[in-house]
């Protein structure tokens, strides 16, 4: 640059022609704008051709790109808007809407407004914005804009080229067996964070490809969660109780309910759930919502009400195999007082008699799920003292 | 502990049996299964012993299938269903809706009884 008579320093005056901008700015170039039939670049982006920077295609012609990989949640896929009771879907929400999957840290809003509102942002970012909603729920995995994406990343923070570029077309790769290598959530933070430009949501999510770094994407999925020293407990409970998605009553919560038993189902946020869904993290079952694991049914339901503790009646337990999905369903989890709760694992640490002096709950974790389930609710009606006729 | 039970006559061995039964319940009550495990492993030596010396022993069992203590009545009731099941199982049934430890323990070998997994089979370890 010194030998063309230029100086250095006009890279970083916003007021030069050389002018190269910030790498924050330098990103966004990856999101397609207008209509771009093009197939996005695989090679490094060149310092000169920034203008021709990778287009994605259009997502309603892809020849090239792979096909649709089946969601984590296939045949359980979340309803329309339309199809949600009267309470989920509001005549507004469902016309103006789109809930995307919020899963950044850096992402304010859970809902883009499409054609009918106005664009949350200006300019050129609007249509990327609008497109990123449709896309969350349509686009299929592609590659070469994955690869683009972690590379530009990766040099954002110092990588050198030809070693982002290296570690970029490793991870695509990764990518591209999607969902065989059972990555399907990372794939989509990538992309989500991708598609926002979120530098800090690329770099995490790419170390969820890496095996072992599943620690990465947890605490990037990790949900802001605010200061109980902010909330009143009147404001906490409010939020709790404001949700409109309450499971219907199963065979479990009736034969609690004619025993007058006081326990509360949980309640769950119906705008968390339907990202939940959305994500992979939760499955609707009937009435029912099945999460993957403890954390995701934790992130959905929240706190216990006060003076009270999540008890599943199905031990949660690493060792008892039934599977995360028999384990965190929300008829298996019931909010009952602490002390009925503390009594109830007290007894199920004890040694049982009849079942070769082994510890109760160890006894339990060799059944199926529906004979523990049963179990756990005639336990429960015990320590609740009040037995209903022809309890289990 | 074993020789020490070999010294005890057989009615000993039942009162032995009463009392470790009742400190176990007591200790669970108090939300500690830790110490009320030791008095089950306890309860049951005392038992294993009263076993080893024949039928004529296992049959002073059944004098605690009376006692006013739930717990003892349900522990004796539970070993009862081995040599004496039709003396043990109204005992059982009848305690069976109780609340709380004594009501979900009987909830809990009865429905091992009926489901065919009543196991004992830790009385042969020595």
């Amino acid at each position: 640059m010194r030998s063309a008579g230029k100086d250095p320093g006009d890279l970083f005056d916003p007021s030069k022609p050389d002018y190269i901008k910030t790498p924050f700015d330098l990103v966004p170039q990856l999101v397609p704008h207008g209509p771009a039939s093009e197939s996005p670049q695989l090679g490094p982006t060149e310092p000169d051709r920034a203008g021709e920077a990778p287009q994605a295609p259009d997502p309603g012609s892809q020849p090239d790109t792979p096909p649709k990989a089946p969601s984590p949640d296939d045949g359980h896929s979340p309803p329309t808007l339309s199809e949600l009771p009267p309470e989920h879907a509001s005549p507004d929400s469902a016309a103006n809407s789109v809930a995307l999957p919020d899963q950044s840290p850096h992402a304010d809003a859970t809902v883009v407004e499409t054609q009918a509102g106005k664009p949350p942002l200006n300019g050129d970012q609007a249509p990327a914005a609008n497109r990123d909603a449709a896309e969350a729920t349509e686009s299929a995995p592609d590659v070469g804009y994955i690869e683009s994406g972690i590379r530009n990343a990766l040099q954002t923070i110092g990588i050198e080229p030809e070693k982002a570029r290296d570690a970029a077309a490793a991870i695509a790769l990764v990518a591209s067996l999607h969902p065989a290598i059972g990555v399907p959530l990372g794939l989509d933070d990538l992309q989500v964070a991708i598609r926002r430009h979120d530098i800090p949501g690329i770099l995490l999510a790419t170390a969820g490809f890496i095996p072992g770094a599943r620690a990465a994407r947890l605490l990037r999925r990790r949900p802001k969660v605010p200061s109980t020293a902010k909330l009143s407990s009147s404001a906490a409970s409010k939020a709790r109780t404001t949700s409109s998605f309450t499971p219907k009553d199963s065979d479990a919560r009736l034969r609690l309910k004619k025993a007058g038993v006081g326990h509360l189902t949980p309640r769950v946020d119906p705008e968390k759930t339907e990202s939940m869904i959305r994500n992979g993290s939760a499955v609707r079952d009937g009435n029912e919502l099945t999460f993957r694991s403890r954390s995701a049914l934790r992130r959905a339901i929240g706190r216990a009400p006060p003076g009270h503790e999540w008890h599943h009646l199905a031990e949660q337990r690493k060792s008892n195999n039934i599977g995360a999905h028999h384990k965190h369903r929300t008829d298996n989890v019931l909010a009952i007082p602490k002390l009925v709760h503390r009594k109830v694992s007290a007894f199920y640490s004890t040694k049982s008699s009849s079942s070769a002096g082994s510890i109760f709950r160890h006894e339990l974790n060799g059944l199926p799920f529906d004979e523990q389930h049963k179990i756990g609710i005639g336990v429960l009606l015990r320590f609740f003292k009040l037995i209903p006729p022809g309890a289990p | 502990m074993t020789r020490k039970l070999a010294d005890l006559s057989s009615s000993s061995l039942v009162d032995l049996f009463a009392s470790e039964s009742a400190a176990r319940a007591r200790f669970l009550d108090q939300l500690d299964p830790r110490r009320s495990n030791v008095h089950f492993d306890k309860m049951v030596d005392a038992y294993r012993e009263l076993r080893s010396r024949g039928s004529e022993a296992q049959q002073l069992l059944l004098t605690l299938l009376d006692d006013k203590n739930f717990s003892i009545r349900a522990d004796a009731a539970c070993y009862a269903l081995e040599f004496a099941p039709e003396r043990a199982l109204p005992v059982l049934t009848a305690m069976e809706d109780l609340p709380g430890n004594v009501g979900a323990t009987v909830y809990m070998i009865l429905y091992d009884w009926r489901s065919g997994r009543f196991d004992l089979s830790h009385l042969d370890k020595t």
